[in-house]
């Protein structure tokens, strides 16, 4: 990770160039859209850029960034109040790199819209607990630091997210059985 | 059945040997909070399993350009409010001089009485417009007949139509060129 203190538009450009991908994951994993998650990434850095006399060097630069994009976040669902995500944003979905074999290309897609849609029955500020924990594997003390929370109350969102979730995913699970039964079903007339 | 707190331990970070022992015993004999933890097993699975999402390509340079674009617009927000700055200094030392100049002519008892007297004089003659409107809409439609009403308001109405039309034409007019 390049250790710079004092920046300029040529170097910030560096910083953008290394970090782009996890701040982009995170403002997709929390606004569940493309084309938002590109808005507010270019955002983060924008505000990262303007602000980076603020940030500590004895600090994570990822984790300083990941902080500014979940609050950027935040403010934009508590905006929008944005619940629901249209399920045709599915094909514009961008791909990671790697691309992966056609057949799990397929099982990717499927997981990823379960996810988006699961990811949405849950609060912002729950959500992004969750997408630092799962996707940054950061610990309760740097989550509360990125999101300006005590530790107990990290803990009592993860722990009320992972609740949700799973009652989430039970009642997505039992509407697509019954999806599949109605399909089954001999037509009456 | 009672799920509590077994439903609760289901998502708890750390428990203790004892609560865990509590819970295994529960999941055997209980259903519902077997299908619980399934689910909330899966759900971990999926976040765990989930590959990062990147954007499109060329993310950086657009970022370049977008932050030359905003840079720029800054630094013309920041000279317009230099410009403002310095024009409203220039009008205070304008309005500063003339004040002192006024006070070194007059005492400051003398013009404040002046304001006073003046704005007394205001509200009375204020009041006195207020009074023959009142008068003049309570009083003059039953003096005036009602086919003079009738022209009256055609009148107005008439020379507000050709007002308005007129700006309109004039404002199409200043757009056209534009
Ligand atoms: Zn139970």
């Amino acid at each position: 990770m390049t250790q710079i203190t004092t920046v300029d538009l040529n170097n910030f450009t560096q910083i953008v160039e290394e970090n782009h991908r996890p701040v982009y994951n995170l403002c997709y994993r929390m606004l569940g859209d493309p084309s938002d998650a590109e808005d507010a990434s270019q955002e983060t850095f924008w505000k990262a850029y303007r602000n980076f006399h603020r940030y500590d060097p004895t600090r994570s630069l990822l984790t300083w960034l990941l902080s500014i994009a979940a609050h950027h976040c935040i403010d934009e669902l508590r905006k929008r109040k944005m619940k629901t995500f249209s399920i045709d944003l599915f094909a514009d979905e961008v791909l990671p790199d790697q691309a992966p074999l056609p057949e799990s290309m397929v099982s990717t897609n499927l997981e990823n819209e379960q996810l988006r849609c699961l990811l949405t029955k849950l609060q912002p500020d729950d959500r992004a607990a969750i997408i630092m924990r799962y996707w940054y594997s950061l610990s309760d003390e740097e989550i509360g630091e990125c999101l300006h929370l005590s530790i107990s109350a990290v803990k009592s969102r993860l722990f009320r997210a992972r609740k949700l979730l799973a009652s989430a995913w039970q009642r997505q699970q039992g509407e697509s059985t019954a999806d599949i039964r109605r399909q089954h079903e001999p037509q009456s007339i | 059945m009672n799920h509590n707190p077994f439903e609760e331990w289901l998502f708890e970070d750390q428990l203790t040997l004892e609560e865990r022992t509590q819970l295994n015993v529960h999941l055997k004999e209980c259903a519902s909070c077997r299908a619980l933890s399934a689910a909330g097993l899966e759900t971990s699975r999926l976040l765990s399993n989930s590959a990062p999402v990147s954007p499109a390509a060329g993310f950086t340079d657009r970022w370049a350009s977008l932050a030359t674009d905003k840079e720029a617009a800054e630094q013309k927000k920041q000279v317009r409010l230099l410009f403002i700055l310095l024009a409203s200094f220039a009008l205070l030392s304008i309005t500063s001089l003339f004040l002192s100049s006024y006070f070194s002519d007059h005492s400051i008892m003398a013009v404040l009485s002046n304001v006073i007297f003046n704005a007394l004089h205001l509200i009375e003659r204020t009041i006195i417009i207020i009074q023959s409107y009142r008068f003049v809409l309570t009083v003059l439609p039953f003096r005036i007949p009602y086919l003079m009403w009738v022209v009256v308001m055609a009148n107005a109405a008439f020379w507000m139509a050709f007002w308005s039309l007129s700006i309109w034409k004039f404002s199409s007019l200043k757009r056209v060129f534009a």
